[in-house]
């Protein structure tokens, strides 16, 4: 009677213990779901923007938050997901960018070949001017252009772009200088 | 352009970031596919927090890995350890305890041939290992950040710098006793090849027994262990033969009798340790004996020798080593033998 009281016991633990767990569980997929479903028309248009092309933006906001999802226990502070999950995604576009790179090797000569010979820009023309940004834009090296769009599209300030990029402020300014004088080179601004 | 060129460039470069994002938000189906995640994929939870642990781990497991296999490879494909009383064993029925110049083999290492000499394991183990470490350290630099390439390197210097050391090592070196016990003459005055150490001179009868004490000292870093005296595989005629070792460790410095000495067995000598060891060998066939007088020298030829050549090991890792002696030993020939 006393064994069968104890085996009882045990049994009632056991299930508190698996019914807090499912709990939890359930709680960290709320919890995941809650936070990503509202910042993902951003992490979206911030992929697009940065990759140039819709599907593939999916795709490496898709991988950010299987990402996310599996680093879940990472995010100590639910306030700072915004931050973290932007972090995700840009490592994923940049990942993307690297191998779309390696892919794309034998189009370099003809892009080459475009920034020799740059298309004279009708100075009335702004589409113009945006296309030859586009194209110089396009050749930039998948940290720069990373860093390009964070400062002038998603508006943010330098020591942010380094932290979200995850370099030191001194080598986000670099790059970004960088890149920016490519791109007037481009344009043929320097020149002027 | 409109406007300061800057702005300008600004401007342009704001419109077309803007361009390429899309009008709409993420579409309907992707965030659909994005919110059954959780249930697609497993999170790792807690059990992430000890990968690094487990990197660091597995990383450290590999490199002991690949070095106890570059060990074990490097060790069979070098020239095998000399082993010690290759030269025979005593015979069962005699009483080791006591000195007996009569029995051969204990203490004697015979290589396989004359020359090249024995395994150098010490040497090339150390550098195999450092080289093979070297690689893996190499393939760990590649594949890491700053940290671990400074690591890496750091580890390259530790593993050079220990294979230097151990390659390096210096053996054992002459002691400070030496003294003839048996079948030696030191009648040396003056040394017949002029100037340079004193002589002395074999007087044993054809193929009697000749006894050398003297003592070794450790003098590097690392305990060595002690294999024997190496003899090679000469002709009878040849001087010295050596037959049997016999030694004394706790001399503290002094010679002591050859009845106190023990037969031979491998052991540690402790960093600047000394260990007293009685040579014992055999005349020549052509030894000119007891009736050699100094007088004679002029006439006579000599069979003339200064270094032993004793086997041991550090770290398991075996060598040979040449104890120069502070005398020469010089065999009288028998003309008339040599010339038969």
């Amino acid at each position: 009677m006393r064994a069968e009281l104890v085996v009882d016991r045990i049994d009632q633990e056991r299930g508190r213990d698996r019914a807090m767990s499912a709990a939890a569980a359930d709680a960290r997929v709320a919890a995941f779901r809650g936070l990503v479903g509202p910042g993902l028309d951003h992490a979206y248009g911030l992929a697009a923007v940065i990759l140039g092309d819709r599907y593939e933006a999916e795709d490496a906001v898709h991988d950010a938050a299987e990402v996310a999802w599996r680093r879940w226990s990472d995010l100590r502070d639910q306030s700072r997901f915004e931050a973290w999950f932007g972090k995700i995604v840009v490592n994923a576009c940049r990942d993307r960018l690297r191998r779309r790179r390696r892919r794309r090797i034998m189009e370099i000569p003809r892009l080459a070949l475009d920034s020799e010979h740059p298309t004279a820009p009708d100075e009335t023309d702004a589409s113009a001017l945006r296309d030859l940004l586009r194209r110089a834009f396009e050749r930039l090296s998948p940290e720069e252009r990373i860093v390009v769009v964070l400062r002038y599209e998603a508006d943010l300030t330098v020591p942010r772009v380094a932290e979200l990029v995850g370099i030191p402020e001194g080598t986000a300014k670099s790059r970004l200088h960088h890149a920016l004088r490519k791109l007037r080179a481009a344009i043929g601004e320097e020149e002027r | 352009m409109s406007g300061t060129p800057g702005q300008s460039f600004e401007g342009a470069l704001r419109g077309m970031l803007e361009a390429r994002r899309p009008l709409d938000g993420a579409p309907a189906e992707l965030r659909e596919q994005i919110l059954l995640i959780p249930e697609q994929v497993r999170a790792d939870g807690a059990h992430r927090s000890l990968r690094p642990t487990a990197r660091i781990l597995g990383a450290a497991a590999g490199l002991a890995a690949a070095a106890a296999i570059a060990f074990l490879m490097v060790g069979a494909l070098a020239i095998r350890p000399v082993a010690p009383d290759v030269g025979g064993s005593p015979p069962p029925d005699v009483p080791l305890a006591t000195f007996d110049p009569a029995i051969e083999g204990p203490g004697i290492v015979t290589p396989p041939d004359d020359y090249p000499p024995p395994s150098e394991s010490l040497t090339v183990v150390p550098w195999a290992i450092a080289g093979v470490g070297g690689v893996l350290l190499a393939v760990v630099a590649l594949t890491g950040g700053r940290v671990r390439r400074i690591a890496a390197v750091a580890g390259v210097a530790v593993l050079a710098t220990a294979a230097h050391a151990l390659s390096s090592h210096p053996g054992f070196e002459m002691g400070n006793s030496i003294g003839p016990r048996m079948g030696l003459d030191v009648r040396v005055e003056p040394p017949p090849a002029g100037e340079g150490p004193d002589v002395w001179y074999l007087t044993a009868e054809p193929g009697g027994p000749v006894v050398l004490a003297f003592d070794v000292r450790n003098p590097g870093p690392l305990p060595i262990r002690l294999l024997g005296v190496v003899q090679g595989k000469g002709p009878v005629s040849s001087f010295p033969r050596w037959t049997a070792v016999w030694l004394h460790e706790d001399a503290n410095g002094g010679m002591p009798g050859e009845e106190e000495a023990m037969p031979f067995r491998p052991l540690e000598v402790p960093p600047d340790g000394h260990v007293v060891l009685y040579l014992v060998g055999r005349a020549g066939s052509c030894a000119f004996g007891p009736s050699f007088r100094l007088d004679d020298a002029g006439t006579g030829a000599f069979a003339s020798s200064r270094h032993v050549r004793i086997a041991y090991a550090v770290l398991g890792l075996s060598s040979v080593g040449e104890v120069e002696l502070p005398v020469t030993l010089a065999q009288p020939q028998s003309e008339e033998c040599l010339g038969a």
